[in-house]
């Protein structure tokens, strides 16, 4: 398993997750919306982690910083109410998040 | 009043974009000192032989290196030794070989001892020796040749360069043009990168395109 193959399922285990907590907590929501939120997101918010990470340009809690305040922007943005909650939310998740990629790094 | 809300909302949404942008882009800047090598990048061996060096025995070569830093801008002389792979200097810019059937020692190594040598003309050289933490390559060998020696002058090429990985695997690729050192990009990581930078501009896109449907959906409603 090579690089990329890492952190396309490392990808996909954040979404799945992010998916869950979001949805969770916005139920008012339909879930292919937040499906969808949740995968543009962290298309967005991956690269620019991985990128961070790899050229250790940020150390770890810079990196999940970085990423928790352009996720809750770019879901505030998408969602366009509920900012707290949203806010509460993607720290949450992110906080689920980083914690497993701290576990399994 | 509800609309006003709303669109001042959304106003302050573009600023906080805007303002984050700036943020995401000044701590994305990797830090520069003269003499430290940045955050994401590490020290690997680049230095140089002269493949035929060996080809002229009754010679002592030199090589004088002009290297620049914070503080000054000098040429360092030193003496080649054949089998040898001499290490490049940190702010090399320029590098030049002379040579001379005199016996000459260390102390007489100064810029106007060596004014009537044979020496080549002055060869431009980048420093390879900082690369991103990502790269694999762990050492860089260019490799010269040299094509002539009369008494007053002395005619070098850069001939090769030779690639060293972590893994172990050796590269070696030719000067085609004497100006670029030749470089072999990494397939891997030139398509990951790639493949990241298109599918996060396509996501930030389809997040742009969502906001101004949502915003032209409430505008009409």
């Amino acid at each position: 398993m090579n690089e990329l193959h890492i952190q396309i399922i490392a990808l996909a285990l954040t979404i799945l997750v992010e998916f869950f907590i979001v949805l969770l907590v916005l139920k008012e929501y339909k879930w292919n919306t937040i499906l969808l939120y949740v995968i543009l997101i962290n298309l967005v918010s991956f690269p620019l982690a991985v990128n961070f990470y790899s050229f250790q340009v940020l150390t770890f809690f810079e990196i999940e910083l970085s990423v928790f305040v352009l996720e809750y922007f770019l879901l505030g943005v998408l969602i366009q109410e509920r900012y707290f909650r949203v806010g509460m939310t993607i720290l949450f998740a992110n906080f689920v998040t980083a914690v497993l990629s701290f576990l399994f790094i | 009043m509800k609309v006003k809300t709303k669109n001042l909302i959304i106003v302050s949404s573009y600023t906080s974009y805007v303002l984050l942008l700036t943020f995401l882009f000044i701590i994305s800047i990797p830090n520069v000192h003269a003499d430290i090598i940045s955050r994401g990048y590490h020290g690997i061996e680049h230095c140089f032989q002269v493949s035929n060096l060996n080809e002229y025995p009754e010679y002592t070569f030199i090589s004088r290196s002009f290297i620049t830093n914070i503080a000054e801008s000098v040429w360092v002389n030193e003496f080649l030794d054949n089998n040898a792979c001499t290490k490049f200097h940190r702010g090399i810019q320029k590098l030049q070989i002379c040579a001379t059937k005199d016996k000459i020692n260390v102390q007489e190594l100064t810029d106007a001892n060596l004014q009537d040598k044979a020496c080549s003309n002055v060869l431009d050289i980048k420093f390879a020796g900082i690369v991103r933490n990502s790269n694999p390559t762990q050492r860089v060998v260019d490799v010269l040749s040299i094509d002539e020696i009369t008494d007053t002058s002395l005619d070098i090429k850069k001939f090769k360069v030779i690639y060293t990985y972590d893994s172990g695997k050796v590269e070696e690729l030719p000067y085609t043009n004497q100006d670029i050192r030749p470089a072999v990009p990494i397939p891997s990581v030139i398509f990951a990168g790639r493949m990241w930078i298109v599918l996060s501009i396509g996501a930030l896109l389809a997040i742009i395109f969502i906001i101004i449907w949502k915003f032209i959906k409430r505008k009409n409603e």
